[in-house]
């Protein structure tokens, strides 16, 4: 299953799924994210979500207004920290309070905000690290078993391995379109096809040959 | 390297030298004890892999020719199964080199030499 991570006026949200995004009120400058692209691209940009997510139209000035005045309004704070403050609560106002907390806190970790800047740049604030440098890391791609597919085609006279290969090519495929899920399950798929293939190849083969002399007899 | 990793190799290598040493020294092509081909009994037609295990013993004896006579798909089949197996085994030093022999497009043609094959030798009789 496809996961996305929308990021809409600095508020991070996800991993959500397409059903999900098809819920939410998405504005045009709003970012997403997935598994397998470089960096966030806008919503509009992503073309399997063409037609798909409902746009709201531009209500854009209003948050920034919004967020600008709360980031002006405390510039107590901002003193604090070049005085050698807290830097924990100059940052607190630029941490929305409905990111979610895993995805949040690695946000505030990995940028070291407040500190030097008091007000954070648009640009920081539009873009905190991607979801993946922040959450789980990218799992290992799973076995392809190309190995023991090949082995199992050109010496078990059985031609099922083909199959192995065939699942050997989901593997990769799935796992670059970020479906770690269905890769796993194509991984272990295509093992079970090697193992088929390779048990049946030595085994039905001596049962084949008696059944034939019985039947030549 | 893992308990596990250092398991399947010594196994993997064990099942190798015993599987070299009976195609050394017992010909397929003579004895009853070799598994025979399940597809060209049930069918009557020979399948990607048939007359493999007389080419292999062939080619430990040194007999290219005949090894291809036997079943000439192994010259493209062991060359791709090395390949395959350093692909894996230095999967963390070449991880690019991994990714693209398992790519689609490079499985695809495979698969495809492996039908294509698989006909021939029937309608051809190689």
């Amino acid at each position: 299953m496809q996961q996305y991570w929308i990021n809409q006026n600095g508020v991070q949200a996800g991993p959500m799924t397409l059903e999900e995004l098809r819920n939410m009120s998405l504005t045009a400058d709003a970012y997403v994210w997935r598994s397998g692209l470089e960096d966030w691209v806008l919503v509009t940009d992503l073309e399997e979500l063409a037609g798909e997510v409902v746009l709201e139209a531009k209500p854009v000035p209003e948050p920034v207004r919004e967020a600008e005045p709360v980031l002006e309004a405390e510039p107590i704070y901002d003193n604090d920290v070049v005085e050698g403050g807290e830097p924990v609560e100059a940052s607190e106002p630029m941490m929305p309070a409905d990111t979610e907390d895993e995805q949040g806190d690695p946000v505030a970790q990995g940028e070291p905000v407040g500190w030097g800047t008091p007000v954070q740049s648009p640009l920081q604030h539009t873009m905190p690290p991607m979801p993946l440098e922040s959450g789980e890391p990218r799992p290992k791609c799973p076995p392809t078993n190309l190995v023991w597919a090949i082995l199992a085609t050109i010496l078990c006279c059985i031609p099922t391995g083909i199959v192995a290969i065939i699942y050997a090519g989901k593997v990769t495929s799935r796992y670059q379109a970020g479906d770690y899920e269905g890769a796993e399950r194509a991984s272990e798929t295509g093992a079970w096809w090697c193992i088929g293939s390779i048990i049946a190849g030595i085994v039905l083969s001596p049962i084949v040959s008696l059944l034939q002399t019985l039947a030549l007899s | 390297m893992s308990w596990r990793r250092a398991i399947v190799i010594t196994l993997i290598m064990v099942i190798a030298v015993v599987a070299v040493t009976i195609y050394f020294f017992w010909n397929p092509a003579t004895h009853g004890f070799f598994p025979r081909c399940v597809f060209l009994n049930l069918t009557g037609l020979k399948c990607p892999g048939c007359g493999s295990q007389r080419a292999i013993h062939a080619l430990l004896h040194g007999e290219v020719a005949a090894a291809l006579r036997f079943n000439a798909f192994l010259l493209i089949g062991l060359p791709l199964l090395c390949v395959y197996a350093v692909a894996e085994w230095q999967r963390t030093r070449w991880p690019r080199f991994y990714v693209v022999m398992s790519s689609r497009p490079v499985l695809c043609v495979i698969v495809l030499m492996v039908l294509l094959w698989w006909v021939l030798r029937n309608l051809f009789g190689c």
